[in-house]
């Protein structure tokens, strides 16, 4: 067996089969630093390439591919706030905080390491499940998923910000924000507005985005001249790297976190980050910088994300299931190749499980190592006068948006969840819990339900069910036990009861959102409303605590607004709706012109109006991004908005 | 007299017959895509198994067809793939350079979703069917050991996990149902998801399409963990339902239903499960052009499509997507469509009162 596993690193590393690799690993840090693209996208476009192709080959360049999407994403969610894929959402927190504060490159070299530490683990893991770790997995019911997915709730505990009964509210919203769609039980539709766009449910993509990306951007608009308020960028990649080096043990924990739960069906990466982000939290002494710049809410779930990929390929390999939506692809690519995954695989393709193991391996350290290099030159970006860099970074929010389920209403979705977002983020609702009750709302849903109908009750009688109950009780007891970094109140403090009437609006809007669920589903079948009914009532009740708190006239921690926060010498110099406008202007644009003309007309306005630059650099600006579009919808075959001009005549490409 | 009349009718007709052959031929020299890029609508998400059948076509049709034109496959996914169909609807030009790959799936929704459907692919031109079988397999723990066990199945209770009863679940839930096995369903899973839990004996009953049957299913047979009983069987050009080529060792449905109950399956409910099969197994996979493609672009496509399906490189490299079924190439789809769309009345009345009664979905 030993020599089979070196026979299989010789193999690889013959010219050919590097080269192979090294193709997948650019291809795959090229469409995991696009936002909205991840590794769905290029592994589909490989596979054409892929059919009657040699395994040796193609097998790494595919891993290569996979492996490296979770490292690369990282450089939009430091510097600009933007998660590359869902699996880096939990990074921004932290990471963009040191990117504000100068820190970027240390942000980068820390997560890269830790992205290559992670990666280099899971495939260690890998080797040793591939042995293993059959009955461990054969022994997850649903009893044990639906425990799971709960203990993953309650880390929630971890994220609520300063008003507990806050973040708990808006955990439950993301839980009814999650049960858009087709209930799992009944396929009935639950809050779709008769729109079927909405009957599979919100795209996570436009989540994300409109959680993080379109408030931050707004924020740098209007406050800064450049993301980073430190004109020098701070300490280097290499610090970052030492750093990863001294939480060491942080990086087993968290890639050991991205392993267990990359080889649950049904939960993957866009769970793992958050859950890596609070055990780093629940475990830190010192909590008082999350979320504001500490660099153990970057190690973790990066470590975690790029750990996932070697845990998703356990079931892959081992019993011919896919861990995740690109292990699905990854599957078929297996099938029509003559590689029959399943039991068995290691007495079939011991040789090629072994050259899947070592180019997952490889390929994270060729990943991780180009991304360090180009850490610091990239990271400059946090230096250019952001007001030149956000015309490009609306119009990419906006093309990943689009990638969504390429229809107008994504554009449309992210507009209107991008203001919520907006507006959370001014009042002090915690986004990352609305995140986690999204992520885990369809999950949550089904497994009720689903262990009820196979096992009864009686689920609750199985070891493994109980083993994690116990867990759940301890996760709770940490969650009560911390508390949040707060600044003390006081009469004329962020938490004032000051000019109450936008939050008192806002949280008006958010119970009559749960007020419009309860009569939504109230006429579907019982097992279509149990869970929204649920999730809607426990969050009007945290909402009612909220409001009678609110009219209480003396400084709590539920109050809260940014706009008092400026200094008198920092007043912001638009407001908010000023800049969202502008975004309205772009999708207008878009939507009269399609969206290659419509991002050439609206940089060219935004650098002309906004920036202040002379025509033709405005209009060079514009006229480069018209190109990088119309180049990547060739040679990705992605598709456009169209606009009423695309829709009154018909254009050439790339105009169609 | 009538000599000479023959004599000219003849000469006409030949000349009609020449002029005929030359403006075809004119015609079908003149269909050429070279430079075009040909857009094909996938209403699936990467990955499924519509992507990865035309994906695998792809290079060998781009070789196949005149002028050698690039294929720009666009996924557009959700909502059971209507969106993406009724793009197509929408956009593709009649003109050879927009092409539309449907599904079991997209089948389904035409006939059961009317309100959301905006396409009418009963209009639009069929250029390949591909079927695509099913093995159903049973949990060792129900005592049975080969097919031929079939019978010790009835009065046992099973459980059974799928997406919901109105997907492409639905042929094999109606198979359970009319069997008379007591079934408990557990939906919104996946497929993946469904054979684990089976594994994990959760569930002692299951199927999987041939693709998955081969790739995973297989494999817990071998091991004997699982149990295949029967398959869908397929439809032959006569209408009759016939043993499935790639497991022909196995009895068809039809032959299951008849170890169970003794006696040949016949009434509305077997009507409209025949009807019901041929969407999910005849019309499984699909190519389709626009409605109104004029003849000889169908008939270009066609003739690649058949040099393709001929051609011993896609055999080997890309073959394994249809598996050894027969293909249906151009109009000789059309009468597997209309059967597959159109239910009997009974029938009809029959699946209604079964979704309402056994799985309260109502049908429109």
């Amino acid at each position: 067996m030993q020599s089979d596993l070196f026979q299989a690193l010789l193999t690889l590393f013959s010219v050919q089969h590097l080269l192979f690799l090294v193709g997948g690993v650019l291809l795959g840090l090229v469409v995991g630093f696009l936002p909205g693209l991840g590794g769905i996208a290029a592994l589909s476009l490989l596979l054409p390439f892929v059919y009657g192709g040699n395994p040796t080959l193609v097998l790494p360049m595919m891993i290569g591919l996979l492996a490296v999407t979770n490292t690369s994403d990282t450089f939009p969610a430091v510097l600009v706030g933007i998660p590359g894929t869902s699996s880096a959402q939990a990074t921004i927190l932290d990471g963009h905080a040191l990117a504000r504060q100068g820190e970027a490159a240390r942000a980068l070299g820390a997560a890269f390491s830790a992205s290559l530490l992670g990666g280099l683990f899971g495939a260690l893991v890998l080797t040793l499940a591939i042995q293993f770790a059959r009955p461990l997995i054969l022994g997850v019911g649903f009893g044990e998923q639906l425990m799971l997915v709960l203990l993953a709730l309650t880390m929630v505990g971890m994220l609520t910000g300063v008003s507990p009964i806050k973040g708990l509210a808006m955990c439950g919203l993301g839980l009814l924000f999650g049960s858009v769609g087709a209930a799992p039980a009944t396929a009935e539709e639950r809050l779709t507005f008769g729109l079927g766009y909405l009957e599979d449910g919100i795209p996570l993509v436009i989540m994300g985005l409109a959680m993080f990306a379109i408030p931050e951007i707004i924020e740098v608009l209007r406050k800064r001249n450049t993301i980073s308020s430190v004109p020098e960028l701070g300490s280097g990649t290499l610090r970052g790297f030492a750093e990863t080096l001294k939480h060491k043990w942080l990086v087993v924990r968290t890639s050991s976190l991205g392993v267990f739960i990359g080889a649950l069906p049904g939960l993957g990466g866009s769970v793992t980050n958050w859950v890596a982000y609070a055990h780093a939290m629940q475990t830190a002494k010192d909590r008082s910088l999350f979320g504001k710049g500490d660099i153990r809410g970057v190690i973790g779930p990066e470590a975690s994300n790029n750990a996932d990929n070697g845990g998703a390929l356990i079931p892959t390999l081992m019993f011919g299931i896919p861990g995740s939506a690109s292990m699905a692809l990854f599957l078929g690519a297996l099938v029509l190749i003559g590689v029959e995954p399943g039991i068995g695989m290691m007495e079939r393709h011991l040789d090629l499980t072994y050259i899947i193991i070592w180019s997952l391996a490889i390929a994270n350290v060729i990943g991780a190592g180009i991304c360090l290099v180009l850490a610091k030159p990239i990271a400059r970006l946090t230096l250019v006068p952001f007001v030149l860099v956000a015309p490009f970074m609306i119009v990419i929010i906006y093309f990943a948006a689009f990638q969504a389920t390429r229809a107008w209403e994504d554009l449309i979705a992210l507009f209107v969840l991008g203001i919520f977002g907006m507006y959370m983020k001014r009042f002090g609702w915690s986004r990352p819990a609305l995140l986690i009750g999204f992520v885990l709302a369809k999950q949550l849903d089904a497994s009720v339900y689903q262990s009820i109908q196979v096992y009864g009750m009686s689920f609750l009688q199985r070891g493994g069910v109980q083993i994690i109950i116990a867990l759940i009780v301890i996760s709770i007891f940490v969650a009560a036990r911390v508390k949040p970094h707060r600044d003390p109140l006081s009469a004329d403090g962020p938490h004032a009861p000051v000019n109450k009437m936008p939050q008192a609006i806002f949280l008006g809007l958010l119970i009559a959102a749960c007020l419009y669920t309860v009569y939504d589903v109230w006429r579907l079948n019982f097992l279509a409303k149990v869970f929204p009914l649920s999730a809607a009532l426990i969050t009007l009740l945290m909402l009612g605590v909220a409001s009678f708190t609110f009219l209480r006239h003396r400084p709590a921690y539920l109050f809260f607004d940014a706009e008092r926060e400026h200094a008198v010498g920092d007043k912001p110099v638009a407001t908010e709706i000023h800049f969202q406008s502008w975004i309205l202007g772009f999708i207008a644009a878009i939507g009269a012109v399609g969206f290659i003309l419509g991002t050439f007309v609206y940089i060219t306005a935004f650098m002309r109006v906004k920036a202040g630059v002379r025509w033709h650099w405005a209009l060079a600006g514009a006229l480069g991004a018209a190109l990088v579009l119309a180049g990547f919808g060739h040679v990705l075959a992605l598709s456009y908005p169209r606009g009423l001009l695309q829709i009154a005549t018909e254009l050439p490409w790339p105009f169609d | 007299m009538t000599m000479q009349f023959t004599k000219r009718a003849f000469v006409l007709s030949a000349i009609a017959a020449l002029s005929g052959l030359a403006a075809n031929n004119a015609a079908a020299q003149k269909v050429d895509f070279a430079g075009k890029r040909i857009e094909v609508i996938v209403p699936f998400a990467p990955g499924g198994g519509s992507d990865v059948y035309m994906r695998a076509m792809a290079p060998h049709l781009e070789r196949h067809l005149p002028g050698k034109p690039t294929l720009i496959i666009r996924n557009v996914p959700g909502s059971r793939s209507i969106p993406g169909a009724n793009q197509f609807q929408d956009r593709a030009k009649p003109d050879g350079t927009h092409l539309m790959v449907v599904s079991a799936t997209t089948v389904a929704s035409f006939v059961f979703d009317r309100a959301k459907v905006k396409f009418e692919m009963d209009k639009w031109q069929p250029l390949l069917l591909s079927p695509q079988g099913m093995v159903a397999y049973a949990h060792p723990v129900l005592g049975v050991k080969t097919w031929k066990d079939l019978p010790k199945l009835k009065g046992q209770q099973f459980t059974f996990g799928g997406q919901s009863a109105n997907s492409g679940e639905l042929r094999f839930i109606m198979m359970l149902h009319l069997l008379g096995l007591k079934t408990n369903h557990v939906w919104g899973l996946n497929r993946g998801p469904v054979r684990l839990a089976f594994e994990r004996g959760e569930f002692n009953i299951n199927y999987d399409s041939m693709p998955g049957y081969k790739g995973g299913a297989m494999q817990l047979v071998k091991a004997g963990k699982a149990v295949p009983i029967f398959t869908a069987g397929i439809v032959n050009d006569k209408g009759e339902i016939i043993r499935d080529p790639n497991e022909p060792d196995l009895p068809h449905f039809a032959e299951a239903m008849e170890m169970i109950h003794g006696k040949k399956p016949s009434g509305p409910g077997w009507d409209a499960w025949m009807s019901s099969s041929k969407m999910n197994t005849m019309m499984n996979k699909g190519l389709f052009l626009p409605a109104g493609t004029p003849k000889p672009i169908v008939e270009a496509w066609s003739k690649a499509i058949a040099d393709m399906l001929k051609d011993p490189v896609f055999d080997k490299e890309a073959g394994a997507v249809i598996e050894g079924y027969p293909q249906f190439i151009g109009d000789a789809a059309r009468p597997i469509i209309k059967d597959a769309i159109t239910f009997k009345p009974e029938a009809w009345q029959w699946l209604k009162d079964y979704f309402k009664k056994e799985h309260n979905v109502t049908l429109n």
